[in-house]
């Protein structure tokens, strides 16, 4: 069954942060809120008590909450673990979040979970593969799945391209696509291409919101995709480029290693913001003339 | 069935997990097949070292990074859950004995570290301790979270540079109404007074009359008043309370 678009999306805002355990205290500080929403990965909230939960309670009463998943492992070889997508759907509930995301990629073998994202091969076979189990997931959560085009170092058995195995996944399942811009950045290094061209082959209408986020040049062509430092000039200026062809789509901050000072990444989402009030008075003029 | 992918995707993950035993996959650029190697072993040595800073600080580097090595290898991790990783690292040693002939404590710093935690996620609430409480009109029950460990190495000290002697310790670990997650040294009798109240609400009278029965303590008056002042003391914690 496909399932609509979570269109709660459409009144979270269009700046967001990735919530982390660094500013918990710090965050819920200020009085009026710096970004619109927050996003956080479930495998590290649910299920838990104490003083962590009543910060999630309190963040969750006053903004809107994306979950963004890390353990799923829809392109892994294992079935879909059915009790695990039942709690995080009653987690979704119980905190109103959102939207869910996840990577199109894989995190376990057939051994158990690895806490990291490995590369599906880009394959007919493992478009239809992932295609069932991404069907079966929104089938128990009734409602769509929102994915990440992922950073990936090697391509084994590249039968099609990146673009072409994302758009066969989003076409086959009705599921929606998370467009990570720093990592379009990172994948057109480290795999020779164009980025403002890989944008031309994603489908508008099947976005549902950005990610931004730092990266750290390992050599020139080789760049990690750490989230450990700010975000770089030529992903600001993809960013730019997407807003241009496909409007302005809620854009959330990734920042996971070397964590600064709440006010440090306070900047970089007023810099975003900045960009989205740029393009937008500028479509204004141009609807104006 | 397995798919042409399916063989690939295992093959990687089997590198990443045995990187000095399998093969670079065909067709994979060995620099990038590293990234992945030292990607994953990072992110879980890292999550392992917050998690047990204690064991991180005492083994060496080389000895921190097998022992994170052979648990990534060997060790087939059930939970999603991130903050569930240290639970697995702790059956892990548990059921390999790694390293416990130079550390023979090692499982039991690691259980004390892992109950740290657990018990800062814990889910459940404690009051504040009302210390105007009647002792002996009211029924009192140990909080469910406290915790009554007995080790055989007095895990709370160890660090490094200091290899701990063998010697019974008890201990309780807890959370208090704050969150804060606390522990008491104990004895061999007040580990057991606490015991008594696990699970069920007690009036105080009746575990001290107990315990005066099962030691056939005769001069009472003094066993009584040194284990009301132990119980007010853990009351006065949060570790025991009032039932309702």
């Amino acid at each position: 069954m496909i399932y609509k678009q979570p269109n709660k999306l459409n009144t979270i805002g269009t700046v967001g942060l990735g919530l982390r355990s660094e500013f918990l205290g710090a965050l819920l500080n200020y009085e009026n809120k710096p970004v619109d929403f927050l996003e956080v990965a479930p495998e590290n909230w649910m299920g838990i008590g104490g003083k962590r939960l009543n910060y999630f309670k309190s963040y969750s009463e006053i903004y809107p909450i994306i979950c963004h998943g890390l353990s799923l492992s829809i392109g892994g070889p294992k079935p879909i673990d059915i009790d695990f997508v039942k709690k995080l759907k009653k987690f979704f509930k119980d905190f109103n979040v959102s939207a869910y995301s996840e990577h199109l990629s894989f995190c376990s073998d057939m051994n158990g979970h690895m806490y990291d994202l490995m590369p599906i091969p880009f394959t007919e076979e493992a478009v239809n593969f992932v295609s069932k189990r991404i069907i079966q997931v929104q089938d128990i959560l009734e409602q769509s799945l929102a994915l990440e085009n992922v950073s990936y170092y090697t391509n084994p058995l590249g039968e099609m391209s990146e673009s072409e195995f994302i758009n066969a996944v989003l076409s086959n399942t009705g599921c929606s696509l998370l467009l990570d811009i720093n990592n379009v950045y990172v994948n057109s290094i480290n795999h020779n291409y164009d980025p403002y061209e890989f944008l031309k082959q994603i489908p508008k209408e099947k976005i549902l919101y950005f990610h931004i986020a730092g990266h750290w040049k390992k050599d020139k062509n080789l760049i990690i995709d750490t989230h450990g430092d700010e975000v770089s000039s030529p992903v600001w200026h993809l960013l730019e480029n997407a807003y241009n062809r496909f409007g302005i789509i809620p854009t959330l901050l990734e920042r996971d290693n070397d964590v600064p000072e709440l006010s440090n990444l306070l900047k970089e989402t007023n810099k975003i913001k900045k960009i989205q009030q740029k393009i937008d008075n500028s479509t204004g003029c141009l609807y104006g003339t | 069935m397995v798919h042409e992918f399916q063989k690939i995707q295992q093959h990687f993950a089997d590198r990443i997990r045995h990187k000095d035993n399998v093969s670079c996959p065909i067709g994979i650029d060995n620099a990038r097949m590293q990234v992945y190697e030292e990607c994953f072993f990072n992110g879980i040595s890292e999550l392992l070292s917050n998690a047990f800073p204690v064991i991180n600080e005492i083994l060496t580097g080389s000895e921190w990074e097998s022992l994170i090595k052979n648990f990534y290898a060997f060790h087939h991790c059930k939970s999603p859950l991130f903050y569930e990783v240290p639970q697995e690292f702790l059956e892990y040693l548990i059921n390999t004995n790694s390293l416990i002939e130079k550390y023979p404590f090692i499982i039991e710093l690691a259980h004390y570290e892992w109950m740290e935690l657990a018990l800062d996620l814990a889910v459940g609430e404690v009051s504040k301790p009302n210390e105007e409480i009647n002792l002996y009109k009211n029924k009192f029950i140990l909080s469910p979270l406290a915790e009554v460990v007995a080790y055989n190495y007095p895990v709370h000290k160890i660090k490094k540079g200091n290899n701990p002697k063998k010697e019974i310790v008890f201990i309780c670990i807890y959370r208090n109404y704050e969150y804060k997650v606390k522990f008491i040294e104990l004895n061999q009798l007040s580990a057991r007074i606490l015991l008594m109240f696990k699970g069920k609400a007690l009036y105080i009278n009746n575990v001290m009359q107990e315990l005066i029965n099962d030691f056939k303590i005769i001069k009472s008056e003094k066993f009584l008043r040194t284990n009301i002042d132990v119980i007010k003391k853990l009351i006065a914690c949060g570790v025991i309370y009032p039932s309702t």
